[in-house]
């Protein structure tokens, strides 16, 4: 559906991108995933035409990216907006109008959608009357209303409640149902893990980690620690023989260094807090994504 | 460039801006201001008196006074025939100013002259008054009295009295301006001034107007980074375009009800100017000089994050369309100065100064052809350098980028 080969960009000195290669099979939830200023968003800004890589290429089904091709594909931008001083509607059917969705059909699509997300009220308020959980829908159906193939979401979940949350993420489940291919991009892992089939994980420009999820979790072994305790969470950062730990005031995720009995590690985890459940099992992707960055600190520049 | 985008995008910039307040209380009350500040002075100064006035004289010479009331019975009435001045003669003496004072302070008199014995080789009197601002009453005090010293000075050498009633009588002028083809019309002193004016005014109205909503929408669509959903689905140029058109029907439709407005009134203006054969010309250097300045615009526009910075971005470039104002006396003495027609051929000042120059003396075929042609390539270039500008600014943020910056992405292709 979209591959991307060797996009290089740089801002001035600052390397954005060095090199970033993958491809996205249609009909999948791609997880783009990185930590803030990996390059993430400038690599969606390249794929989409809105700015040109210094080298590579970005290819659609084999072909270059066309005006007709644009008008397949949804933009989602992380920072969310719309023209405040419009009416809802208004502006739904211009955004459909500038993807060739004809006035007449653009309202009519426009109208159901904000049906079925239960905000038929709102179509005639101006977008600044509405909270933001009511706007980012209202964006989301933005991207809807060309009927796209390919639908790139900039971290669409961030800002919405956990209702929302749920709403949003059964919408992206029924897209890929419906044949929609889905590009999703976030730093919060725990979402990703529930939707992504193939993730590529960038850290400073630089691919990291790529692959199907389920692979990638699999080569990480299954004997990650998983702990919640009571006590004093700082105490745990003195024990030895730890590869990786994701810690948090009640919940710890470590993984030992190899050759280490198991059993004797947990007995002097046990001797410094209270613990109060654990399991030895796969690794989350947010631990897998922890570990995969900052093994990677050795290389690269800063990135803005 | 795709047509049927960039006309969505000049409907959307035209509905969403015609419907806002500001847009539809500019329409009102711009008119009204103007208006207001050109018609109702006017008014009230030329408004007839309604009441006699009394003015008190002190005269030390004892011709004048006698004589004064029926010299300003005879040329000032009021609407319904009664004197619009009623003399009442102060017998001179040491304390004649004291009660002259006296009266203006209880306003039996509004005011009072002094004429001293020497008036006729001094030529000097006072006028004495709490308000010596009445331009009105006080040139039509002097002009009497000076017709009165001529009459007076006259026959005393013996001139025959039929003469000298004839030589103080006031002379008209009329003026009748030539245009370049040939054709006499009778105008007003002045009235290709006002057209001038008029013009420069309108067009720097027009251009601000646009340029300010330009940039804008422009910075409403950075800083809610709806730029990148436009991006995705459509090209700078298409935005840019659109916003360029949406934009100039908007101000379009502003004038258009504004000449609706001062058709209304078209009589009286139509009494005051002539408005010249060459007028198209206007229309020529004024599209041209929208497009051109537009592209300005832009260019200050694209690159700037918050209002303010907007703000100021404008500011310098609405200052050089008020430039032809400064000159403006100097434009008015001699048209066809060589450093006027110099400035003229500037593309920056051609809209400006042509639009000035026209109504007061039409510029050679050869300026207008020069000046025209120069600036429609100067708009080409700043059009292609605008849209590149333009793709690249409206995605920076934060730091304003230097002009050296502005200028390598103004060269760079693509």
């Amino acid at each position: 559906m979209l591959s991307v080969n060797e996009l290089r960009k740089s801002y001035g000195s600052t390397k954005a991108l060095e090199g970033v290669s993958f491809d996205v099979k249609p009909g999948e939830i791609f997880g783009l995933l990185g930590p803030n200023g990996a390059g993430k968003t400038t690599t969606i800004r390249i794929s989409l035409g809105i700015i040109e890589p210094d080298s590579g290429t970005v290819r659609f089904g084999g072909k270059e990216l066309s005006v007709e091709m644009k008008d397949k594909l949804a933009y989602l931008p992380e920072e969310r907006g719309l023209y405040r001083k419009s009416k809802v509607i208004d502006v739904l059917v211009y955004f459909g109008g500038l993807r060739n969705v004809p006035p007449v059909e653009a309202r009519k699509r426009a109208t159901r959608w904000l049906q079925r997300l239960e905000l038929s009220g709102v179509a005639d308020h101006k977008v600044d009357e509405l909270s933001k959980g009511m706007q980012q829908k209202i964006q989301f159906i933005s991207c809807l209303l060309h009927e796209p193939e390919l639908l790139i979401l900039d971290e669409p979940f961030s800002g919405l409640d956990p209702v929302n949350q749920i709403v949003m993420k059964d919408l992206i489940r029924e897209m890929k149902s419906n044949g929609k291919t889905i590009i999703f991009s976030t730093h919060q892992m725990e979402q990703a893990e529930k939707l992504c089939d193939d993730i590529c994980l960038i850290n400073k420009g630089r691919v990291v980690l790529y692959g199907g999820l389920g692979e990638i979790k699999r080569s990480y072994g299954s004997d990650s620690i998983h702990m919640e305790f009571e006590g004093d969470s700082t105490k745990l950062k003195d024990l030895t023989d730890i590869a990786s730990m994701d810690l948090y005031e009640n919940y710890a995720e470590i993984r030992i260094k190899d050759g280490i009995s198991r059993n004797e590690f947990l007995r002097r985890a046990f001797d410094l807090v209270d613990v109060t459940k654990f399991s030895v099992e796969e690794a989350s992707l947010n631990s897998i994504f922890i570990d995969a960055v900052n093994s990677d600190k050795s290389g690269g520049e800063d990135v803005a | 460039m795709s047509l049927k985008k960039t006309l969505i995008v000049a409907r959307w910039e035209f509905i969403e801006k015609v419907k806002t307040k500001a847009f539809i209380i500019s329409l009102v009350v711009m008119p009204i201001f103007i208006l207001v500040m050109a018609v109702v002075p006017s008014l009230l100064v030329n408004k007839p008196g309604s009441t006699t006035i009394n003015i008190g004289i002190i005269d030390n010479t004892g011709e004048i006074a006698p004589g004064l009331n029926a010299a300003l019975l005879e040329k000032y009435k009021l609407p319904d025939g009664r004197p619009n001045y009623r003399v009442v003669i102060i017998n001179p003496g040491d304390n004649a100013r004291a009660k002259a004072n006296k009266m203006v302070l209880h306003n039996a008199i509004s005011s009072y002259l002094v004429v001293d014995s020497s008036l006729f080789t001094s030529r000097k009197f006072q006028f004495v008054s709490e308000n010596v601002s009445n331009f009105k009453d006080i040139s039509r005090f002097q002009s009497v009295l000076k017709d009165m010293l001529m009459t007076s000075e006259l026959e005393r050498s013996g001139v025959n009295p039929g003469i000298v009633s004839q030589v103080t009588k006031p002379l008209e002028m009329e003026t009748v301006k030539l245009s370049k083809e040939g054709r006499e019309e009778k105008t007003e002193v002045g009235s290709g001034l006002v057209l001038g004016y008029f013009f420069i005014i309108i067009l720097a109205m027009f251009v601000v107007t646009s340029g300010q909503l330009l940039v804008r929408s422009v910075v409403e669509e950075k800083s809610n980074r709806i730029v990148e959903v436009l991006l995705s689905s459509t090209t700078a140029d298409e935005i840019m375009t659109g916003k360029i058109l949406g934009l100039s029907l908007l101000g379009l439709t502003q004038l258009a009800v504004w000449a609706a407005i001062a058709l209304a009134f078209a009589g009286q203006i139509a009494a005051y100017v002539t408005i010249p054969g060459s007028i198209w010309w206007e229309g020529v250097f004024f599209i041209l000089g929208f497009l051109f300045y537009s592209s300005i615009f832009v260019m200050a526009g694209a690159p700037v994050t918050t209002e303010q910075e907007a703000q100021q971005a404008t500011t310098y470039v609405t200052m050089l369309l008020f430039l032809p104002i400064v000159l403006a006396m100097m434009v008015a003495q001699n048209p066809s100065a060589p450093y006027i027609k110099i400035l003229s051929l500037i593309p920056l000042l051609t809209p400006t100064m042509m639009a000035f120059r026209i109504p007061i003396q039409t510029p050679d075929l050869w300026e207008l052809v020069a000046g025209s042609s120069i600036l429609l390539v100067s708009t080409y270039i700043c059009m292609i350098a605008a849209g590149r500008i333009f793709k690249i600014g409206i995605l920076v943020y934060g730091k304003r980028p230097t002009l050296n910056q502005l200028l390598r992405w103004a060269i760079r292709k693509g």
